[in-house]
């Protein structure tokens, strides 16, 4: 029972919606957005800045904030529905089964409190050990992502940007969890030490064997790590296929104009060419597809209906009226 | 203009504090302009002396050099009614006795039965009672707010003004420069200023309001100095200083055109505060005596009741008027601040759709918590 | 160790301003100011003693570096001559006497009032916009305008003269013989109630704001969310993740603070009788005792002075950042 669909899905969004109440109304961030992650998989995912990525990061483990709100949606962890959790329960999921390692992690650490102090209370906020066997445990971690314990006791502002990260990271790793959600990780940092960091994560990864939810807006970098890529834009989500097909032949013409704005690291030279136009402007939005005021393929009906989420061939979903519901396909 | 009213209007819409504080300040000044015409009666105006016969007037003129039965007769049925005018108080006596009274028996039952006007509690005719010399309180307040005020908000004027020149001078010059004003900053920050300003004023002798303004002006600027330093500092990284800069203008042109406009919101809240402070010390300092006892200010009205026993014999209005009105126009000038921090930074209100938040936010968990309750009960 | 160094460099700076000033200050008033300052005395000081108490106040013959030197001198062995009010008593006497009923309220006021303060702004902010925050922070804050004269009178009033729930006068009932026994300490506390209340009912709505608003901003900081992500309690959320760092801005802002509450002991002193600087400095102005004045705003620049460097020290000692 607690390990829920035995089918391989740790997480499943279900119609999730986040609205912002702002003074004059409210602005839905993230809009119905349904997705799954299946175990031990990396699911990216991306999109332009706005779009509502940390936003939607934020409130699997309810860790939004005022005046964000989250009016309907479902976030089943293991069979059971993290929003509909008590304060206690919700507390003990946090980190314990799932951690985060937020975006802009140079601002994550407590500038006033030791590096071990912070990876300790975590440990002894979930775990019954002693507080030597919480260190213990810390120098270990310390270690694994390439930190030498001896620099415990030092403060975060003692540490470089990359060795900032890597604490992070040490801390998300702490309690050994089943997922991580990581939320642009590495963009305060230079390419590099993103790369290292990377390199290091998969590595960790293959031992710990945890989900990730990569946020970021760097496709490239997907590309060559996560298994499934999901694109969002505008709060909603317009394409979930594997990496190959969302790089190599994307469907939606938001994907599209994404993968043109990035030179791919592996791929061909191309001329970059973008997506014209602004991101939409979630306080007024369009009716019908948000994407069809950029979109070169828009049509009547883009304007007038949104398109929803579809599979258009097994385990390929797009919303777009270029794909339409094939025959008899349910609604 | 209309670009003018919309900002007002904006500053205040849904911003209680600075409503409120407004109001009350907006009162005050009103009241302080046009005292003349609102006040019931004048500044130092006293409430006429009285003549009524009482049996400690009866005993003393017993026996008395031209005394007659009569008289005493008449007297005594006059005991406990009050007059206000002298003549008409004798010739009362005259006429009901029927004799001419002789001049020196005149004078000496005018002496006995003379009363001062003295503490008053709160009537009718003194909405706020009167003072020891008879002299009405709520009159005294309205006309002692044009000083307290022209007190407060002069120092708050001076203060601004040498505030802004440190802060910002000293921001935009930089180098030697800033560090001498800083240091200075710094320097009037750790003294206390209070100790200071007695001092001074002990030095100066009776200070008038003139003076107090000066002296608190001068010495209250350098927390609103540092603070207007920092932000200029920020400002002045932003790129259109640079742009101004690159174009040619002169120093002072980009620090008046530019920069000032872009801190005036620190610039109003460093007057109403410095405003406050001043009004506070002000009020301190009359009330120890180192003000001009002779001009009207709620300070010297407070120093007044404490110099006539006033809580003491029970005249707890003389006291409590000043003092809680003072209170109450700090009152004003904290709110009014309180609603600029406010609006300067819209983060620290949080009020408005807070609330609509949180009534959401609990119905919304309400409604999953019962959900959860009910999805177990089922399986 | 950089940091206490500077530190302590302007703070010994700063004391040199202050005396500059307090030289300066009967110098540049009109007229002799040795005259001045001693003509509130004649009759206690015979014309014989003058020449002697001139050199003594500084006040030596020859240009002004030559005077300066010699008040320094006096400033620094602490030989400020006798007070003109209390002849022949020396002035350090009078003050040493005084001075330690004026650590006792404003010390404890100030304490009590950062602790109850704090807690309220750590409450008010965390609950910010809830009855609390809607309530007590306004309240609060007016409260804080009051003058302190007022604020005193208002609790002479109702729990000294109304009520008589507690004394009005002096810092201890004078039946008593002063020692450290239970019966006159209890006494002095008895006695130091209103004072200390007087002070701390208008200071605590600043540090109530200053820790709101540090709060505020704090509770926004990406490691706050990381906090409460990582599963820890609330209470240790809010004490050692948000508190902790939002008293850091709260603590900078204390000299002014100290300033402020050396300003309202002053007329709370007075209010109450109490047996402190403040009620001496009054006293002193009155019959323009300079000397006393002189050495009063000296040791209160001192008292202040050392209370921003404990300050000092408490900021070096919470935020990491300057310990290097
Ligand atoms: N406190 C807030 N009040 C109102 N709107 C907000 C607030 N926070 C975020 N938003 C809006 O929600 C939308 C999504 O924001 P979010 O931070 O989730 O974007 P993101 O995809 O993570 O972007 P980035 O790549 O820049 O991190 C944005 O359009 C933003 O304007
Ligand atoms: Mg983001």
């Amino acid at each position: 029972m607690n390990q829920g669909s035995s089918t391989g899905t740790i997480l499943e969004i279900r119609n999730l919606c986040v609205d912002y109440l702002t003074e004059k109304k409210p602005v839905r961030a993230v809009d119905r957005v349904n997705l799954t992650v299946k175990r031990g998989e990396t699911l990216g995912l991306a999109g332009e800045s706005g779009c509502g990525k940390s936003t939607l990061a934020f409130s699997i483990l309810r860790l939004h904030k005022p005046p964000a709100l989250i009016p309907e949606g479902e976030v089943i962890f293991n069979g059971e529905d993290i929003l509909c959790m008590d304060e206690e329960r919700l507390r003990r999921i946090r980190w314990n089964d799932i951690s985060v390692v937020f975006q802009s992690a140079m601002n994550c650490l407590n500038p006033v409190v030791s590096i071990r102090d912070q990876m300790c209370d975590v440990i002894l906020a979930h775990r019954n050990i002693s507080k030597a066997d919480a260190v213990a445990q810390a120098a270990n971690l310390l270690e694994r992502v390439g930190i030498s314990p001896d620099r415990m006791n030092d403060y975060p502002h003692q540490f470089s940007g990359g060795m900032r990260q890597r604490v992070v990271i040490a801390i998300a790793l702490a309690l050994d969890p089943q997922m991580i959600i990581m939320d642009e990780p590495t963009t305060a940092l230079d390419v590099v030490v993103e790369r290292e960091i990377m390199a290091k994560l998969e590595e960790l990864k293959h031992q710990f064997g945890f989900t990730i939810l990569l946020i970021t807006h760097d496709l490239s970098l997907l590309g060559e790590i996560s298994d499934r890529i999901a694109i969002m834009y505008g709060g909603r989500i317009v394409e979930l296929a594997t990496s190959e097909q969302v790089i190599l032949d994307p469907k939606h013409p938001y994907t599209n104009g994404l993968i043109n704005s990035f030179p791919l690291l592996s791929g061909e030279k191309k001329v970059l060419s973008g997506i014209s136009g602004f991101p939409v402007n979630l306080w007024d939005p369009p009716p019908g597809c948000y994407f069809a005021p950029r979109c070169e393929a828009c049509m009547d009906i883009c304007k007038r209906e949104n398109p929803p989420l579809i599979e258009i061939e097994p385990g390929r979903q797009v919303a777009c009226h270029l794909f339409p519901t094939p025959e008899g396909g349910a609604e | 203009m209309s670009r003018f009213l919309e900002s007002i209007i904006r500053f205040f819409k849904g911003n209680s504090p600075a409503v409120i504080g407004a109001t009350i300040i907006g009162t005050f000044v009103l009241l302080a302009v046009f005292a003349p015409l609102i006040a019931p009666y004048g500044a130092l105006e006293r409430d006429p002396i009285k003549y009524k016969i009482t049996d400690e007037t009866l005993e003393k003129l017993a026996g008395i050099e031209g005394m007659s039965a009569e008289i005493e007769a008449t007297l005594a049925a006059l005991k406990g009614h009050g007059f206000e005018d002298k003549h008409e108080f004798l010739r009362t006596i005259e006429t009901q006795t029927g004799t001419e009274i002789p001049l020196p028996l005149q004078k000496r039952i005018a002496g006995y039965s003379r009363h001062d006007p003295g503490h008053e509690p709160p009537s009718r005719r003194h909405w706020l009672g009167t003072t020891r010399a008879g002299q009405d309180v709520l009159s005294q307040l309205i006309y002692g707010a044009r000083i307290s005020l022209l007190v407060g908000f002069g120092a708050g004027l001076i203060g601004t003004v040498i505030a802004v020149l440190m802060g910002v001078t000293a921001a935009y010059m930089g180098g030697k420069v800033d560090e001498l004003l800083v240091f200075m900053m710094n320097v009037v920050l750790v003294i206390p200023n209070l100790p200071l300003i007695l001092v001074l004023a002990a030095f100066l002798g009776e200070a008038g309001p003139h003076s107090i303004a000066i002296i608190i002006g001068v010495t209250s600027w350098a927390w609103g100095a540092r603070v207007l330093r920092s932000q200029t500092l920020s400002i002045r990284k932003r790129e259109f200083i640079t742009a101004a800069e690159a174009i040619g203008e002169s120093k002072w042109r980009i620090i008046v055109v530019e920069m000032v406009p872009n801190v005036i919101n620190l610039i109003a809240g460093q007057f109403v505060g410095t405003t406050l402070y001043a009004v506070l010390a002000e009020a301190g300092l009359e009330f120890i005596g180192l003000g001009d006892p002779s001009v009207v200010t709620w300070g010297t009205m407070l120093l007044w009741a404490q110099n006539n026993s006033a809580l003491i014999v029970g005249a707890w209005w003389e006291m409590l008027a000043p003092a809680i009105t003072i209170s109450i126009f700090g009152g004003g000038l904290a709110l009014l601040n309180m609603g600029m921090d406010y609006v300067s930074n819209p983060q620290l209100k949080g009020g408005g759709n807070m609330g609509l938040w949180k009534k959401r936010y609990n119905e919304i968990q309400q409604k999953r918590l019962a959900k959860a309750r009910n999805d177990k009960e089922l399986a | 160790m950089g940091f206490l160094v500077r530190r302590f460099l302007f703070y010994l700076a700063a004391f040199l301003v202050a005396i500059t000033v307090n030289f300066a200050l009967p110098r540049l008033m009109p007229g002799d100011p040795f005259e001045i300052m001693f003509a509130a005395a004649q009759g206690k000081i015979t014309p014989e003693q003058l020449p002697a108490l001139k050199a003594q106040y500084g006040f030596v013959e020859g240009p002004w570096y030559v005077q300066y030197g010699a008040y320094l001198k006096s400033v620094f062995t602490w030989d400020l001559g006798p007070s003109v009010l209390f002849f022949p008593t020396p002035v350090s006497e009078v003050i040493g006497y005084a001075l330690p009923w004026t650590l006792f309220i404003s010390g404890s006021a100030t304490l009590i009032s950062i602790l109850i303060g704090s807690l309220m702004g750590i409450y008010a902010a965390y609950h910010q916009g809830g009855w609390f925050d809607k309530l007590a922070s306004p309240t609060f804050l007016v409260l804080g305008a009051f003058p302190a004269v007022v604020m005193a009178m208002i609790l002479f009033y109702i729990f000294g003269l109304v009520l008589e729930w507690f004394p009005i006068s002096y810092g201890y009932d004078p039946d008593l013989d002063p020692g450290w026994n239970l019966t006159f300490i209890g006494n002095v506390l008895y006695h130091a109630i209103l004072p200390i209340l007087s002070m701390v009912l208008i200071s605590i709505g600043g540090w109530l704001f200053h820790m709101r608003n540090s709060m505020i901003h704090l509770l926004s900081e990406d490691y706050i969310r990381m906090a409460v992500g990582k599963g820890l309690s609330r209470r240790r959320v809010m004490f050692q993740y948000a508190a902790r760092n939002a008293i850091l801005p709260v603590i900078t802002a204390v000299s002014m603070a100290i300033a402020f509450i050396v300003g309202g002991a002053i007329f709370v002193e007075i209010v109450f009788n109490y047996p402190g600087l403040g009620n001496l400095m009054l006293k002193g102005v009155m019959v323009r005792d300079y000397p006393l004045i002189q050495a009063l705003m000296l040791i209160i620049v001192i008292c202040v002075l050392v209370a921003n460097f404990v300050a000092d020290l408490l900021y070096l000692w919470l935020d990491p950042r300057l310990r290097q």
